[in-house]
C-alpha cells in the first residue's frame, strides 16, 4: 500500500488509529500495530510477506542468542550467522538476477536467471534487521524480549517499505511504554500533510515534465533541454523521497514514536560530503556505524574506506552497474573533496554550492536510466546535441513558473538562516501554528482530488 | 486546546469522506471517461496470491469515490492551472496509452486490437497546440515493407480481376501548424513512401498524404478527437480517385449538415483543459445518391441489421453508424461496380464518399471481423480492394497480422446464407444500436 492513496488517506489511516486509540493496553495497541502493518505489507506482496516474518523470526532469536551469549565465541557465531542471512536474504532476493547474469557474461555460461521479482523494502527491513542484531552484540541496546514489540519495531507500517531505516536505539524507550500528546499527534499530523503535498502535488508533478523530457523526447533533446529534464528529476527524487520520510516521520509520531530526521535540505549543501549528510541520513549512519568506522574511519586508510562505503552505497540502491558506476563517481568525488579540502574552505560558498549542485544533478543521470547505453546518449547530449532547442523548453520554463519558485523555497533552508530566536522564524511559527488546522484540511482535500485518477503512483525508493 | 481542536477538524473531515463512501450510490459505468468502472473484486486463491484482489480494491476505492466524476474534473483544472498557459501555446502531454472504450457493437476479443492500433500512435505523446491535439507518432518505414508485402499477397491471391488500393491516411502529426515540427510531416512522408515504393506492380498507391498537404491550411482533422475530419477524409478520396482514374465528386454537390459541438477521443484520453475549451463540430457532406446499409456480426451474414450512411451520432461515428465487423452499401449508381474496403475508423469517413462510383460497397473492419475476405471478394465479384485507413493500422505488424489473417478466416460463407447478397432480404431494422456504437 502507498501513503499517497486514497484506501490509505481514508480507510486504513483512520481504521489503523480508530483500533489504536480505543485500545488502552500498550500490549493491545502494540498488537493491533503490528497487525495492520501485515496487512500494509501484505497489500503489495502477498507473497513476500513470508519473507518478512521469516527474516523477523530469525533475526529476534539470534539477537536473543546474542544478548544472552554476550562476549562468548558462541555470541560471534550467532551474530556471523545473522550477517550470513540478512546478507544472504538480500543477494538472493535482490542481487541473484545481477549475479547470474554477470557470471554467464565473465564464464560464458548459460545459467537461467531466477527472475525473482524484487519485494518490497527488504532493503530497508534487512538494514534494519542487522542494525538491530550489531549493536545487541555490541552492547548498545538491551534486546527486545518480547516477540510482538520486536515485530513492531521491524514491521512497523510508517517506516518499513521505504525507511527512515529506524535504529532501535532511537525508539527503544517508547517501544514498550509511550503515551501520545495531543502536541505530538498535531505534528504529526502536520508532518504528514506537508509529505502529502510535497509527494502529490511537487513529485508528481515533476514526473510528468521527467518523462517528458527524458523518455518521449530523449531522442530529439537538446543539450539545455536535457540539463532541464534532468534538473526536474533531482526535484521529483527529492521530493518524493523526503516527501514519503515526512508521512513516515509524521506516522510515527501520531503513534506516540519519534524517529530522526532523514532529509536537511540537501540541495543547500556546500559540497558533496555536506550533501550526504543533508540526504538519505539513516541510511547514511547505517554506513558510517557498520561499514566506516569499523575499516578505519578516517584514522588509517580513510580515502579507501570513503570510497568502499560510497560503492556499497551505490550498489544498496540496486542490482545494476550503474548504480555501482553512481557509487563510485560519488566515492571520485569525496576523495577529490577531501584531497582539495585545503583550496575549498577558501573557495566563496556560492561557488561551492554550484559545483555541487552540477555534480548531484549530474549525479541523477546516471540513477536514471539503467541501460548503459541509453545514458551513454544522453550523458552526451548533455554536452553536445545536435538538435535545437525546442519551444517546450520556453513553454514549460514560463509555464511552470510558480511551481519552480515553490520547489525553490522549498529546497532552502529557513530554518538555518533564521535561528529560532529570530523575530522572523518566531512570527512564521506562530503564523503556521494558528493556520495549521485550515492549511492541513486544504493540502488533504488537494490531494485527494490529485489521487483521485491516480490509483497507484509508487514512490522512488520502493524500487531499491 | 487549540491542537486538540485541530486534530478533531481533521478526524472528523477524514471520518466524514470515509462515511460518505460508504453510503454513496456505487456506479458501473462512468460516462465522462467512457469506461466501465472498477467493482468490489472476488477472494480467492489466484486473486490473493496474484495481489489482484488488493490492488482490485484499491482500484474500486479510486473508481466509486464520491463525486468522482467532480473530483476528476476539478484535478484536471488544478493540473492544468498548475502552470501559466501561453498565447499561441504548443504543450507535449504524454498519456499512458490506455484508452478503454464500450463500443458494445464490438466483440470482446477484438476490443484490445482495436485499443492497441489506437495507442500504437498516441504512445509517442502528443502536443496540444492552441487547443487542439496532435500524435507526435509518424509511423515506422520499417513497418511499412511488412504492411506492403500483405497487400502483395492479396493482389497475387486475387488475381487480375481485382484491383488493390493502398490509400492510407497520414497521422495528425503530419499536419502541425508549427515550423518546428515540420519533420514530422516528412516522417509520415518516408512511412508512406516506403508503402508505395514495396508494393508490387499492378497494386496502386493513393497519395493520400500529398493531396491532403495542399489544404492543409483546412481542419483536416479533429482536435478533439484522434480521427480526420469530413474534408481530410475527402482528400484522401480525391487521392483514391486519381490512382483509380475516376472523376471525384465535388463537395459542393453534396449536401452540407453541421453538428455538435463535441468533445471526442483525446479529450477523454488527456482531459486537458485547453482541449475542452475548444470542442469540435462535425461537418458532414452527404453524396446526393440513395443508399442502403447493412452491417453483420463478426462471422456469418444470418442476422443483417439495417442502418443509415450517417447516423444521428453527434461526433465521428456518424459516418456509416460507427464501426463494425462488416457492413454492406447499396447504392443507386447502377454501373455494376463493387468495391470492398478493408478498414479501421480511420476508413468510415472516407466509405462514405465512395458511394458516388460504386454499386455496392463491402466495409471491412479488421479488427473485428472474421469474415474470409478472399471468399467475400470472390463469392461478390467485387472489382477493387482499398484497403482504405489511417496509418496507425499500418504501423504495428500486429494489425498487419491482423489483416493478413481475413484472407485465413475459415470463412461463414460457406453456410447457408452464403453471402450478404443472399441476406438482404432478411435485413432487420436496429438503428438504435448505432447510437451505443461510441469512438473509433
Amino acid at each position: 500500500m502507498v501513503f499517497s492513496s486514497l484506501i490509505f488517506i481514508f480507510f486504513f489511516l483512520p481504521l489503523s488509529l480508530l483500533g489504536y486509540f480505543l485500545i488502552p493496553s500498550m500490549k493491545g495497541k502494540n498488537f493491533i500495530l503490528l497487525m495492520f502493518s501485515l496487512l500494509f505489507y501484505a497489500w503489495g506482496e502477498p507473497i513476500w510477506i513470508t519473507l518478512l516474518l521469516f527474516s523477523s523470526i530469525v533475526n529476534y532469536f539470534m539477537a536473543l542468542y546474542i544478548s544472552n551469549h554476550q562476549g562468548t565465541v558462541n555470541s560471534k557465531f550467532a551474530l556471523l550467522v545473522s550477517i550470513c542471512i540478512n546478507i544472504g536474504l538480500l543477494m538472493t532476493f535482490k542481487y541473484a538476477d545481477f549475479f547470474v547474469d554477470n557470471t554467464n557474461w565473465l564464464l560464458g555460461t548459460e545459467f537461467t536467471k531466477p527472475g525473482i521479482t524484487l519485494p518490497l523494502g527488504i532493503s530497508f527491513y534487512t538494514f534494519l534487521s542487522l542494525s538491530y542484531t550489531l549493536d545487541v552484540h555490541r552492547g548498545h541496546i538491551q534486546v527486545q524480549k518480547s516477540f510482538l514489540n520486536f515485530m513492531v519495531y521491524v514491521t512497523m507500517f510508517p517506516h518499513l517499505v521505504a525507511g527512515p531505516i529506524v535504529r532501535y536505539s532511537e525508539i527503544q524507550d517508547t517501544i514498550n511504554e509511550r503515551k501520545t500528546s495531543w502536541a505530538m499527534a498535531w505534528s504529526g499530523i502536520n508532518r504528514f500533510c506537508l509529505g502529502l503535498f510535497k509527494k502529490v502535488v511537487i513529485a508528481n508533478t515533476a514526473s510528468i515534465l521527467v518523462e517528458k523530457y527524458l523518455d518521449v523526447q530523449f531522442l530529439n533533446l537538446s543539450s539545455p533541454e536535457a540539463w532541464f529534464g534532468i534538473t526536474l528529476f533531482s526535484i521529483q527524487i527529492y521530493f518524493d523521497f523526503s516527501g514519503y520520510s515526512d508521512m513516515a516521520i509524521g506516522l510515527g509520531r501520531i503513534f506516540g514514536f519519534n524517529f530522526l530526521e532523514n532529509f536537511r535540505h540537501p540541495y543547500a549543501a556546500t559540497s558533496v560530503g555536506d550533501f550526504y549528510k543533508r540526504w538519505h541520513m539513516s541510511l547514511g549512519r547505517f554506513f558510517r556505524d557498520y561499514v566506516y568506522i569499523p575499516l578505519g574511519g578516517n584514522r588509517k586508510f580513510q580515502l579507501r574506506n570513503v570510497f568502499i562505503v560510497w560503492l556499497l552505497t551505490g550498489f544498496w540502491h540496486g542490482a545494476s552497474w550503474n548504480f555501482v558506476l553512481w557509487g563510485a563517481f560519488f566515492g571520485c568525488c569525496m576523495i577529490l573533496e577531501k584531497l582539495l579540502d585545503r583550496y575549498l574552505k577558501v573557495t566563496p560558498r556560492i561557488f561551492k554550492h554550484s559545483y555541487t549542485l552540477i555534480l548531484i544533478i549530474f549525479s541523477r543521470a546516471i540513477f536514471y536510466y539503467v541501460d548503459f547505453d541509453k545514458l551513454k546518449t544522453f550523458v552526451k547530449t548533455l554536452f553536445y546535441s545536435e538538435y535545437p532547442v525546442s519551444i517546450n523548453l520556453k513553454n514549460d520554463l514560463l509555464g511552470y513558473m510558480y511551481f519552480f519558485i515553490l520547489v525553490i523555497l522549498l529546497c532552502i533552508p529557513w530554518d538555518e538562516i533564521f535561528n529560532k530566536e529570530h523575530a522572523v522564524y518566531q512570527r512564521a511559527s506562530k503564523l503556521y501554528f494558528y493556520g495549521a488546522p485550515v492549511l492541513n484540511i486544504l493540502l488533504l482535500l488537494l490531494g485527494t482530488v490529485l489521487l483521485i485518477d491516480d490509483t497507484y503512483n509508487p514512490f522512488i525508493y520502493f524500487r531499491f | 486546546m487549540f491542537q486538540k481542536i485541530g486534530i478533531l477538524i481533521q478526524a472528523l473531515v477524514l471520518v466524514g469522506i470515509s462515511a460518505t463512501f460508504l453510503f454513496s450510490e456505487k456506479k458501473q459505468i462512468s460516462e465522462s471517461e467512457k469506461r466501465t468502472l472498477a467493482q468490489w473484486p472476488t477472494l480467492d486463491d489466484s486473486t490473493y496470491f496474484s495481489g489482484a484482489y488488493f490492488k482490485g480494491i484499491s482500484e474500486y476505492i479510486n473508481d466509486q469515490f464520491p463525486e468522482r466524476d467532480w473530483l476528476l474534473e476539478l484535478s484536471n483544472k488544478l493540473r492544468f492551472r498548475m502552470g501559466v498557459h501561453l498565447e499561441d501555446e504548443i504543450r507535449m502531454v504524454v498519456v499512458d496509452g490506455q484508452m478503454e472504450q464500450t463500443n458494445e457493437a464490438a466483440p470482446n476479443d477484438s476490443l484490445e486490437a482495436s485499443t492497441n492500433d489506437f495507442n500504437a500512435a498516441y504512445s509517442g505523446g502528443m502536443l496540444i497546440v492552441n487547443g487542439a491535439a496532435y500524435t507526435m507518432n509518424s509511423g515506422s518505414v520499417n513497418v511499412s515493407p511488412i504492411f506492403a508485402k500483405m497487400v502483395n499477397e492479396y493482389a497475387t491471391t486475387l488475381g487480375p480481376s481485382v484491383t488493390v488500393y493502398s490509400c492510407i491516411a497520414p497521422l495528425s502529426s503530419a499536419f502541425i501548424p508549427s515550423k518546428q515540427y515540420a519533420y514530422l510531416n516528412t516522417k509520415n512522408e518516408q512511412t508512406l513512401n516506403a508503402i508505395r515504393d514495396n508494393l508490387q506492380p499492378g497494386v496502386k498507391f493513393a497519395d493520400v498524404l500529398a493531396e491532403m498537404n495542399a489544404y492543409r491550411k483546412e481542419k483536416l482533422f479533429f482536435g478533439t478527437d484522434h480521427h480526420w475530419t469530413a474534408y481530410g477524409a475527402y482528400h484522401a478520396y480525391v487521392a483514391f480517385c486519381k490512382s483509380a482514374g475516376l472523376n471525384p465528386a465535388n463537395l459542393s454537390d453534396m449536401d452540407h449538415e453541421i453538428r455538435g459541438p463535441f468533445l471526442g477521443s483525446l479529450y477523454d484520453l488527456t482531459r486537458d483543459e485547453s482541449v475542452k475549451e475548444h470542442p469540435d463540430t462535425l461537418e458532414l457532406f452527404k453524396p446526393r445518391v440513395t443508399t442502403e446499409l447493412v452491417y453483420y456480426g463478426p462471422s456469418g451474414f444470418d442476422k443483417p441489421v439495417k442502418c443509415s450512411l450517417f447516423s444521428m451520432a453527434k461526433g465521428y461515428p456518424s459516418f456509416i453508424s460507427g464501426d463494425h465487423p462488416l457492413e454492406k452499401i447499396t447504392t443507386s449508381v447502377k454501373n455494376g461496380r463493387k468495391a470492398c474496403v478493408v478498414k479501421n475508423s480511420m476508413g468510415n469517413a472516407f466509405c462514405v464518399y465512395l458511394v458516388n462510383h460504386y454499386e455496392e460497397i463491402y466495409v471491412v473492419d479488421f479488427r473485428y471481423s472474421k469474415h474470409n475476405l478472399v471468399r467475400l471478394i470472390k463469392d461478390n465479384q467485387v472489382n477493387d480492394l482499398i484497403f482504405g485507413m489511417g496509418m496507425y493500422g499500418a504501423m504495428s505488424k500486429g494489425t498487419i497480422q491482423m489483416m493478413r489473417q481475413l484472407g485465413l478466416n475459415k470463412s461463414s460463407s460457406s453456410s447457408s446464407t452464403s453471402s450478404p447478397a443472399k441476406t438482404a432480404s432478411k435485413t432487420t431494422n436496429k438503428s438504435k444500436s448505432t447510437a451505443k456504437s461510441k469512438k473509433r
